[in-house]
């Protein structure tokens, strides 16, 4: 077995733990992230992507909108290649009362959120595909953060102060001495291979499944998992954001992003053990759409391109099976000072607008355990990408499309693809403008193993096409340049993508979606004979040594499962 | 406008059906809204490849009896499904291409990523394997890409050729042909697709007298001793079948080419060779036109209105609607129904949209959609608002109670309907010159 020797194990690579494993990194400690699967596989990549300005928690969480409009504020500065400042609009529709306008704007003035009233005439003018029946309009600093991106450039920056990323590699057990946690035991599950990781802190920030991390410690916190959908729009619809101008409620914000829209959320609560089962209903379509049309009519005659789910992790804090003391805020525990088992951290709560101060009560935590005093600087270091410095990057032989959308999605990073190179060049997947350089920058400097992981980096098969068309080009290349079985592990990764794509497009086949599903169908069971491939007889075919690990990381994760 | 026959939608079932009334002497248009499926498909026809469990059919014939009475071939029969799989052998070989046989059942196509496929007939490029025993004489195989081009994946197709069990075992050779080799001059070779790269090397390489020499000899090197040599299909589009067979003849090594994702050049190659029959024949091909919607009249449909010409209604005695499935805009869906657009006639389907479809994307089980389609009498008579319409056929795709992926039917059930409807149509026509 590997031992691994570290002065941090952070759990779970969503946004919380890239940034506390940047933070560690660059307040000079050791530190190791471990996530099961891919960056940003759980909620982080489950939301809406909204960066609050607050004005949304104003009226009815004040604490909440003020972490909202600072850590807004921060962003903006060092993040901006994840970010879009595309300003938002509150709006209040005649079946809201306008008198609730005033409470608002109040509310977001005293938590330093700028709220300026508009006419409706005003609000059609800056949007004008928002509802014509609008009654009045506030503009919010509201904007769009790009959440895959955001984590990868975390993880980036972490790595080039020394952190270190060990994606698809499972925690199955605490390592507990004396009644102190010193470490996690790992399971790598592409290969099966066991690692135990010594640390001493353990930092868990592995959101909703981060109530099997505490079980492995017998500790008494529940979880209460809700779940929430979203529909994504196939262009963008909307310039800005839009909100109703009430009480926060179901299905009630337009978000534009990247070349699309999207339209969310729902809420449910759900039972524990159906979190790795969530899926759209047909029920919440209908909901989503209703609900979206109303903000903007032009929805109802827009391609849906896809349906997506989150689970958000809410914890009720101390011996409460009923969930009655649910928290939403941040919820920091060092279970040092609060269950006696000290070597052991949970950041959980938040919002992914808030990753990066969850990140900061978190490492303050562990530097204060391990006698660091070295200060947080999150808040004015820019990410990898953000230092604004891309205008100069010369690549002539790129259309202005495609290095545009590499400068957008890389900031200055994107010099290190956009070469004088005409294979590197050559666009791979036409829906989103990804070059074959860009896949190969993922693979090489983004931890990108296999197509799924290929698209949270760079958008390919995100587009109206759904990956048809580039999966096996893609596919192909990280072959060559992964030198991988022979192309073995590349062919498994295209139907994992194909089946990954079709996940969010089956809650909304018809239209143009169920002619692009036909197409899709088509091509790969009929004209490449995909289905051919995968043996419908187990015994057949010999199983693959990565089958088999995946199969096996499966089962002890039953074994542990509440 | 007045016509013996109107046919709506120029794919391979449509143009079947159209051929034989234009054959027959029937005044026959098509009115197609644009490229067909065909260019998505791989060029060769597959009858009835794959049961239900997932076992290859090694005799289609035999084994369509067994299918349940709603399955199209049950409504054309073995017997005229034969004679329709013969007349359009001859119709493509009287536009040029050969299709060929293989002892009377059916073998393997390669696809692009390495499969295998069940297939009747077979292009002369597409080098045909048999069923059941793929491998038979090969135990090296090299997979020959044009460099860059980026819709042929050798290292995938391998991998997937390594699956069965008879490659398994096999030496695998993949190698670039480089585009400087070829002179091949454009902005940015590694960006063409397929029908690009084949117009490319028509100007640059084949328009040189030893253009096919250049060709030969660097894939001789690149394929050494290899006993089977795979191309991605993108050198020619017409006479791309004659290009394979003097390369084989010029290097002496067993050449296959396999179609890539679209375009398809050997289906575009079957597209263009159809139409061009057509219109050999006296018919009229109407191209970039749609038809709107149909005029109906005592269960009989008079004439239908296009897309261009809306004030114009074009009439005629009979119809055949070979419009193809969703992807085609044969049928409609929204959020709680599907439909058939262009006239309304009566879809089987459930309105659930939950069990239109699987959670799997491709495990070798079919999606229930794909059986979806319009419902039929045993005649491939429509009905509309519960009234079978009596002089309007339904041919291809657009049928329903046949799954074309999963059994591997799609070509079979296009040329029989067709055939079939044509036939029908015939038959009532005193005009019709009997030739069958």
């Amino acid at each position: 077995m590997r031992q691994i020797e570290t002065d941090v194990v952070i759990i779970g690579g969503g946004a919380t733990g890239a940034g506390v494993l940047r933070d560690c990194a660059q307040r000079g400690m050791r530190a190791i992230l471990v996530e099961k699967d891919d960056i940003a596989n759980g909620t982080t990549g489950r939301n809406h992507g909204l960066l609050h300005s607050g004005a949304r928690y104003a009226v009815t969480d004040p604490h909440s909108a003020i972490e909202c409009i600072r850590e807004n504020q921060i962003l903006r500065k060092v993040a901006s290649h994840c970010i879009e400042e595309t300003g938002g609009l509150f709006i209040t529709l005649p079946e809201d009362e306008l008198s609730f306008q005033e409470t608002f704007i109040t509310a977001c003035t005293s938590a330093g959120i700028q709220a300026e009233a508009l006419t409706p005439a005003d609000a059609l003018r800056i949007e004008p595909n928002v509802n014509p029946g609008l009654l009045g309009a506030v503009r919010v600093p509201d904007g769009t953060v790009d959440p895959f991106r955001l984590t990868a450039a975390n993880i980036l920056d972490a790595e080039e102060y020394g952190g270190r990323l060990l994606s698809y590699t499972k925690v199955v057990g605490l390592i507990i001495n004396n009644g102190r946690v010193r470490g996690v035991h790992c399971i790598k599950v592409k290969t099966g291979e066991k690692v135990d990781i010594h640390a001493q802190q353990v930092v868990n920030a592995a959101g909703i499944w981060g109530q099997q991390i505490i079980e492995y410690a017998d500790l008494a916190i529940r979880m209460f998992p809700a779940k929430g959908s979203l529909l994504i729009v196939d262009y963008r619809i909307n310039g800005m954001v839009i909100n109703r101008c009430r009480k926060p409620s179901d299905a009630d914000i337009l978000v534009p992003g990247d070349t699309i829209s999207l339209i969310g959320t729902t809420s449910e609560k759900i039972p524990y053990r159906d979190i790795e089962n969530i899926r759209v209903t047909p029920d919440e379509v209908d909901v989503l759409l209703a609900e979206g049309e109303k903000l903007c009519p032009i929805m109802a005659r827009t391609r849906v391109l896809r349906a997506y789910c989150g689970v958000r992790p809410l914890i009720s804090l101390g011996d409460d099976p009923s969930g009655r003391n649910i928290s939403r805020g941040i919820v920091l525990l060092d279970h040092g000072e609060t269950d006696a088992l000290p070597g052991l951290i949970t950041i959980t709560g938040g919002k992914l607008m808030t990753y990066r101060l969850m990140a900061e009560m978190a490492t303050d935590a562990v530097a204060k355990n391990l006698g660091n005093s070295k200060p947080c600087v999150t808040a004015i270091r820019p990410l990898p990408g953000a230092n604004g410095k891309h205008s100069d990057i010369y690549a002539p032989q790129v259309s202005i499309p495609v290095s545009g959308s590499a400068k957008y999605r890389h900031g200055e990073r994107a010099a290190k693809f956009l070469a004088n190179d005409k294979k590197q060049n050559a666009v791979i997947c036409e829906c989103e403008m990804v070059t074959r350089g860009e896949i190969e920058y993922a693979v090489h400097n983004l931890n990108a193993r296999d197509l799924v992981d290929l698209r949270r980096r760079t958008r390919i098969g995100m587009g109206p096409c759904q990956g048809k068309m580039c999966a096996c080009r893609a596919a192909g290349i990280v072959s060559e340049i992964t030198h991988d079985d022979n192309g073995k592990q590349a062919l498994h990764s295209v139907g994992e993508f194909m089946q990954e794509r079709w996940k969010g497009v089956r809650p909304v086949l018809w239209g143009d979606a169920m002619r692009e599903a036909d197409l899709s169908y088509w091509l790969y069971n009929n004209l490449l004979g995909y289905s051919q491939l995968e043996p419908s007889d187990p015994d057949s075919h010999s199983v693959n040594p990565g089958e088999a690990a995946v199969l096996r990381g499966e089962e002890s994760k039953e074994e542990v499962a509440p | 406008m007045n016509y013996d026959v109107i046919v709506i939608g120029g794919g391979l079932a449509g143009l079947t059906g159209a051929i034989r009334c234009a054959e027959a002497g029937l005044k026959t248009v098509v009115i197609s809204a644009g490229e067909s499926a065909l260019a998505f498909a791989s060029g060769a026809i597959d009858v009835f490849g794959i049961e239900q469990d997932n076992s290859f059919v090694e005799c289609p014939f035999a084994a369509i009896r067994h299918l349940p009475s709603t399955h199209p071939y049950q409504k054309v029969g073995a017997a005229s499904l034969q004679q329709g799989l013969t007349f359009f052998t001859e119709q493509m070989a009287a536009a040029g291409i050969q299709l060929s046989n293989f002892g009377q059942q059916n073998h393997g196509r390669l696809t692009a990523l390495g499969a295998i496929r069940p297939a009747w007939l077979s292009q002369e490029g597409a080098d045909s394997l048999p069923l059941l025993a793929p491998a038979e004489g090969i135990r090296r195989v090299a997979i020959i890409n044009i460099a860059g081009f980026r819709d042929f994946q050798p290292a995938l197709m391998a991998a997937g050729m390594k699956r069965h069990p008879g490659f398994s075992e096999a030496e695998f050779i993949l190698a670039d042909i480089k585009t400087a080799t070829l002179n091949i001059n454009t902005r940015n070779a590694y960006e063409l697709r397929s029908l690009e790269l084949a117009r490319t090397l028509k100007r640059d390489l084949f328009s040189q007298p030893n253009g096919i020499n250049i060709l030969s000899s660097a894939l001789q090197k690149a394929a050494g001793n290899a006993d089977l040599v795979v191309i991605p299909s993108v050198l020619a589009v017409e006479g791309g079948n004659e290009l394979i067979r003097q390369l084989e003849t010029l290097t002496g090594l067993r050449i296959c080419e396999v179609a890539t994702l679209p375009p398809s050049l050997p289906g575009m190659r079957m597209a263009s060779a159809l139409k061009q029959r057509f219109r050999q024949l006296g018919g009229m091909f109407l191209e970039g036109d749609q038809v709107l919607c149909g005029c109906f009249a005592e269960n009989r449909l008079s004439s239908v209105k296009t897309r261009l010409n809306p004030d114009m209604p074009i009439s005629a005695s009979h119809f055949i609607l070979a419009t193809g499935s969703f992807f085609s805009q044969g049928l409609a869906s929204d959020r709680h129904h599907l439909s058939e657009p262009v006239f309304g006639l009566d879809v089987d389907a459930p309105d659930s949209r939950d069990q239109w479809s699987d959670h799997r994307f491709m495990d070798g089980k079919p999606h229930n959609l794909s059986h979806f389609g319009i419902n039929t009498s045993e005649q491939l008579n429509p009905y509309r608002n519960g009234q079978k319409i009596h002089n309007l056929y339904c041919a291809g795709a657009v049928l329903n109670g046949f799954n074309p992926v999963q059994e591997a039917s799609s070509g079979g059930v296009a040329i029989g309907t067709g055939w079939f409807a044509a036939n029908r149509i015939i038959a009532t026509m005193p005009q019709a010159e009997e030739t069958c």
